[in-house]
């Protein structure tokens, strides 16, 4: 909403200072987004002072030094008067972005300022005259300034801005849904009224129309969308121009200036908050209007379409404005163009409505159609001011274009009286819900410049009457809201809860997470936040999951990269190692988030998906780096990948989950691995398969990649768990070598040594492995490390051999291994 | 029976003392111990030929023999003091290097900007006794809209655009969607107080420019008791506010509107760029919105499970890419999750 301060104040007596006044709308929950301003009021309109000038064939080419900021601008100006103003003479200039009005012809029309090539020459501003400031009605020429504040100063300093000057303050207030009534000028009007004390007088003037209501009943067939329908027939009506005040007034509110007759329609919709439509009502083709839903297969030519252009089908069930049962109108939208008032209307159907917004909000949103209108009514208007506005365009008609018009014909059709509502409610409940003491006296005094009445009602409670119009209040937490509003949130103290309340729990499944994301910080990784929403063709480069796996899909993407919600992480940060390779070519990034798998339960309900957590790592480049000191690079390989998994498990102290050769998309075959204990399976990780690389623009790139079901691994995550006393005896380590079969991995060798050792065999590594010409066909040589501790005592000969017995005869027996003495 | 050569005690010291005196490092010095002073070292030789001298000497020569040791010893243990000494600052003075040197490479890994505000915002509320409450990304109409005073066509709707999966799901366009979650789970029908934060990512379908983005993170709180005030509510932000950006922190309300708070307000703190004197940032009110709040609608509170006459609650959303981009003086929001390594990294 668009606020002229001169238009507010003809309203409401308003003492504050602009920045003031914006300071208790927006306190008061009126947010004033941006101020514009207008002719002298503009803060790029500046005093300045010729430096040169010099005459062009028809018109004078000045250099203006207006301030320090602006020291030689260049303007041409083709004012008659131009040559008067000699070096050092005083001007008014606009500098390019100022709004100044528009000096030519008699419309109201504002302008603003832009830099332009003048008969060749550059031109930066505007040196103005009177009318273009908004101070007077003088264009003959440059307007003359007698003042002695130095260049660069703000007119509006220096020039006495007359009453009723054109020079004007514009406030852009943003509405909220509740304040639907500040969609008007004098609803502004009467909240400033009520937060300033001050007497306001917005009761315009109106012309009492002498036909009898009823007379011209509207045809109300949707009577549950539409709770009044006021309409008049007004004969002898004349398309001229608006008078200069009130194009200027629609001007200023952002309302295209059109004639007389549209013009005051919109001025009392500005104005009032009243949407209203004039139907030509020698083109309408019947006498009066009906409202009704849309059947199949109906359309109107609506007046947002060009002329020519065919007509709109509209929706079943929206609701039209008919004529004779024809749609001339979408109700509370927009008319139809073909029974619109035009230059040659004589007699006009007002029509002045009060629909019921989710109708109007239903057909804004199927038509995509919104206007002044449609925001007001998908908001709520106020029942009663439908037959008031018919009376204040009749009055604004006959005062400038239409003197002798006459009103032949009325009507008023209503769904239910219109009343006041009733509440009942406690002076205690409204102080406690707010936290301060308040007397009934303040209560009621408060309330009362919002217009609610509060009255004794039986048994000690207070009744509220709340005006038709204020539908938002309708609890005594409503009016909470609205006395502290007017006395003002500052009269709130600040207190603590006074009851006992839980105290903080903590979540396992919060603190286990947030203590993985720390380790893999620590673990030198970076963490990567990507978007839910991604492409099922870049998932699909990961060739990991068949085309037809159900996806979730947006039925209003933003755009064609952000279409589904992820099954993966892994898609997000192969798009961000593509987007980033090439300035950043060693990265290691994580990412803990959810993923999206319609076809699993959610605990959340049925027909949720489920949010599985997952955490996902990518590495690529150098993960070793040479320096001056010394080392060499090294890229990342399969065992970084190994150690951030091993990381990842002892960070959450996960014990007996193995990692166990697999072969699975997006991973090079040899390259993967899986992560499963028993039948449980968590995840895999590996190194992603070169053409995989490829298809993300990373061709000859090699990275290693995994993703991990982490709400799985949480749940085998131990908090807590038992430590062993160091040895006080030294171990004694045992070195094994062997051949075994390629087939045979290195954990199953582990593996069964542990499990064959014994009580003394406290832990296996393997040191070593290599294959060549002394490797038999199809194996590879292994070497072991067993180390033996017996806790108690210091270890013998004996006790190394019997142990490498047990171990050598299990891996015999068990893996074919060759045990090379 | 005169003294044999070797058993000349004097010369012998004279040979030790030049030898000790000549010892010039450590190696020279443990030659000279091993020399004269070990047990196979020469005085203990000299004690050793004690047998070959006449009995009446024997005593003399004894005693004579092991105050020499003494006095080697004495004198060898200063002399390795001052050898040491010196040997340290040749080591000390050899191995200095120029610091300004770069250092060996070192992993180092750097939480995202978002979780870091993120983590700030929760801790001070889970100091403050709020539990941390998650619930899904991916809501129905009734928990993200109805539940919350929102019913189909409410102009409300208008202020938040949403992705939807189809006429029932959608993502959430705010945290506030658990807000009934919440109070069902842990209000035990209406009987409990309730305390809780619900952090987490929400969706809006806005075009993607510096300063919105179509998903970014929101921090909800909720309290709900029998006697919560608005008062409490300035209370505890202002506690919040003070324990997050220090002890002179004030806070200010705003009328506002949510349909699912009522009274609604803005909540400002003072500016933290200029403390409230008026600046950019803050253009020039010398206060910045910090989040949106109000005491819990009534309607609300029943679809919780609660009876609203005998029950009161307030609660408030925050973003927290604002904080983020003003803290770290980014200028485009689409850093954040367009994830460039070069910004990203910068928080090692």
């Amino acid at each position: 909403m668009r606020v002229s301060l001169s238009w507010l104040r003809s309203l409401v007596p308003v003492s504050l200072d602009t920045p003031a006044l914006v300071e208790l709308l927006t306190r008061a929950g009126l947010e004033v987004d941006a101020i514009h301003t207008v002719g002298a009021l503009d803060p790029l309109a500046l005093v300045g002072r010729v430096v040169s000038r010099k005459a062009l064939p028809s018109a004078t080419h000045f250099v203006i030094d207006a301030g320090p900021s602006h020291p030689g601008v260049s303007v041409v100006s083709k004012a008659p008067n131009a040559e008067r103003f000699d070096v050092g003479a005083a001007v008014a200039i606009a500098l390019p972005g100022a709004t100044i009005i528009d000096g030519h012809g008699d419309d109201f029309a504002l302008v603003t300022v832009a830099s332009a090539r003048v008969y060749g020459v550059q031109s930066d501003g505007v040196l103005c005259s009177e009318r273009e400031l908004g101070v007077g009605d003088d264009h003959t020429g440059l307007m003359p300034l007698a003042t002695e504040a130095p260049n660069g100063t703000a007119l509006s300093a220096v020039l006495p801005i007359p009453e009723g000057a054109e020079a004007d303050e514009v406030l852009e207030v943003a509405i909220l849904p509740n304040f639907a009534r500040c969609l008007s000028m004098v609803g502004v009007a009467r909240e400033v009224a009520a937060l300033t004390g001050a007497q306001g007088h917005y009761d315009v003037a109106l012309d009492e129309l002498d036909v009898v209501s009823g007379e011209l009943d509207a045809q109300v067939e949707a009577t549950d969308a539409c709770r009044r329908f006021s309409t008049a027939r007004v004969e002898g009506v004349r398309a001229v121009p608006s008078p200069r005040w009130m194009q200027r007034r629609l001007a200023l509110a952002g309302v295209a200036v059109i004639d007389h007759l549209v013009d005051v329609t919109n001025y009392c919709m500005i104005e009032l908050g009243q949407p209203m439509h004039g139907y030509d009502l020698a083109r309408l083709g019947a006498s009066t209007v009906g409202v009704r839903r849309a059947r199949e297969g109906e359309a109107a030519r609506l007046l947002n379409r060009a002329e020519g252009e065919p007509a709109v089908a509209l929706p079943v069930g929206t609701l039209i404005i008919t004529a004779g049962d024809v749609p001339v109108g979408v109700a509370g939208v927009i008319g139809g163009s073909d029974t619109a008032m035009r230059a040659d209307t004589t007699s006009v159907l007002l029509e002045s409505a009060c629909f019921d917004w989710p109708s109007v909000r239903r057909s804004s949103a199927a038509l995509k159609v919104h206007t002044d209108a449609s925001t007001r009514f998908a908001r709520g208007v106020d029942p009663t001011l439908s037959v008031l506005a018919i009376r204040r365009a009749v009055r604004l008609w006959r005062e400038w274009s239409s003197p002798d018009l006459k009103v032949t014909a009325t009507g008023d059709w209503q769904r239910a009286p219109i009343a006041p509502g009733v509440m009942r409610f406690t002076q205690q409940g409204i102080a406690s819900v707010l936290g301060l003491e308040a007397t009934k006296a303040e209560l009621t005094e408060a309330l009362a410049r919002v217009g609610i009445t509060v009255r004794e009602a039986a048994g000690g409670a207070l009744e509220a009457v709340v005006p038709p119009g204020r539908e938002d209040v309708t609890r005594p937490c409503d009016l909470a809201e609205e006395f502290a509003r007017v006395t003002g949130f500052d009269r709130i103290p600040e207190t603590m809860p006074a009851e006992a309340l839980p105290f903080h729990t903590p979540s396992r499944r919060y603190t286990l997470r947030e203590g993985l994301r720390d380790a893999l910080v620590r673990g030198g990784l970076q963490e990567l936040l990507t978007y839910s929403l991604i492409a099922p063709e870049s998932e699909a480069l990961l060739g990991a999951e068949p085309e037809e796996t159900p996806r979730l899909k947006v039925l209003n993407p933003i755009n064609v990269n952000r279409t589904s919600l992820r099954r993966t992480l892994l898609a997000g940060l192969m798009e961000t190692l593509r987007e980033n390779h090439r300035h950043t070519p060693d990265a290691q990034v994580f990412e803990i988030g959810v993923v999206f798998l319609p076809e699993l339960p959610s605990p959340y309900g049925r027909g949720l998906p489920a949010e599985k957590l997952r955490v996902s790592f990518a590495l690529t480049g150098r993960i070793e780096r040479a320096s001056m000191h010394g080392g060499a690079d090294r890229g990342a390989d399969l065992f970084d990948g190994v150690a951030v998994v091993e990381h990842l498990l002892r960070a959450l102290r996960i014990k007996g989950v193995e990692i166990a050769a697999e072969e699975a998309a997006p991973y090079q075959p040899g390259l993967c691995a899986a992560l499963r204990k028993g039948e449980k399976h968590y995840g895999r990780f590996g190194v992603v398969h070169p053409e995989v690389c490829a298809r993300f623009d990373m061709e000859g790139r090699r990275v290693v990649a995994g993703e991990l079901d982490l709400d799985a691994l949480l749940d085998e995550a131990g908090t807590t768990f038992k430590t062993l006393a160091p040895p006080r005896f030294p171990s004694l380590p045992i070195d094994v070598s062997m051949f075994v079969g390629r087939a045979v991995s290195a954990g199953q060798v582990v593996a069964t040594a542990l499990g064959a050792g014994g009580a003394l065999l406290k832990g296996v590594e393997v040191i070593d492995e290599f294959s060549g010409a002394q490797v038999p066909e199809g194996m590879r040589s292994l070497a072991i490390r067993l180390e033996l501790n017996a806790g108690d005592r210091s270890l013998t000969a004996a006790d190394a051999q019997a142990v490498r017995v047990l171990v050598t005869t299990a891996l015999s027996a068990a893996l074919a291994a060759q045990v090379r003495e | 029976m005169s003294t044999p050569d070797d058993l000349d005690l004097a010369a012998q010291q004279t040979t030790a003392l030049h030898a000790l005196d000549a010892a010039d490092s450590s190696e020279a010095l443990e030659a000279f111990y091993r020399a004269w002073l070990s047990p196979s070292g020469a005085t203990t030789r000299l004690k050793r030929g004690i047998g070959r001298l006449p009995a009446e000497q024997r005593a003399a020569f004894g005693k004579n023999v092991n105050a020499l040791h003494a006095e080697l010893e004495t004198r060898f243990q200063q002399r390795r003091e001052v050898i040491k000494t010196r040997e340290l600052a040749q080591r000390i003075a050899a191995e200095a290097r120029d610091v300004t040197l770069p250092a060996r490479p070192r992993p180092a890994g750097a939480y995202h900007p978002v979780t870091l505000v993120m983590r700030e915002v929760l801790d001070v509320f889970q100091r403050m006794g709020f539990s941390v409450f998650e619930s899904p990304h991916v809501e129905t109409d009734d928990y993200n809209f109805g539940l919350l005073n929102m019913p189909a066509d409410h102009p409300a709707r208008d202020m938040q655009d949403t992705f939807y999966l189809d006429h029932e799901r959608l993502l959430r366009t705010h945290t506030s969607a658990g807000q009934i979650r919440a109070m069902r789970e842990l209000g035990g029908n209406g009987t409990r107080p309730v305390r809780v934060v619900l952090p987490g990512l929400c969706y809006r379908n806005e075009n993607i420019t510096t300063r919105s983005e179509i998903q970014f993170h929101q921090v909800e709180g909720l309290l709900v008791g029998r006697s919560v005030r608005m008062s409490d509510l300035k209370g505890v932000l202002l506690q919040y506010a003070r324990l997050l950006f220090g002890p002179e922190q004030r806070v200010r309300l705003r009328g506002s509107y949510f349909p699912f708070t009522e009274p609604s307000v803005e909540v400002d703190i003072r500016c933290t760029l200029c403390g409230g004197n008026g600046c950019r940032v803050c253009k020039q009110t010398g206060w910045l919105e910090l989040l949106g709040a109000g005491m819990v609608h009534p309607v609300v509170l029943a679809n919780g499970g609660y009876d609203p006459d005998e029950w009161r609650g307030f609660a408030f959303g925050m973003g927290i890419e604002r904080t983020v981009l003003q803290r770290y003086d980014i200028h485009d929001i689409r850093y954040l999750f367009g994830n460039d390594l070069r910004l990203l990294q910068q928080f090692r």
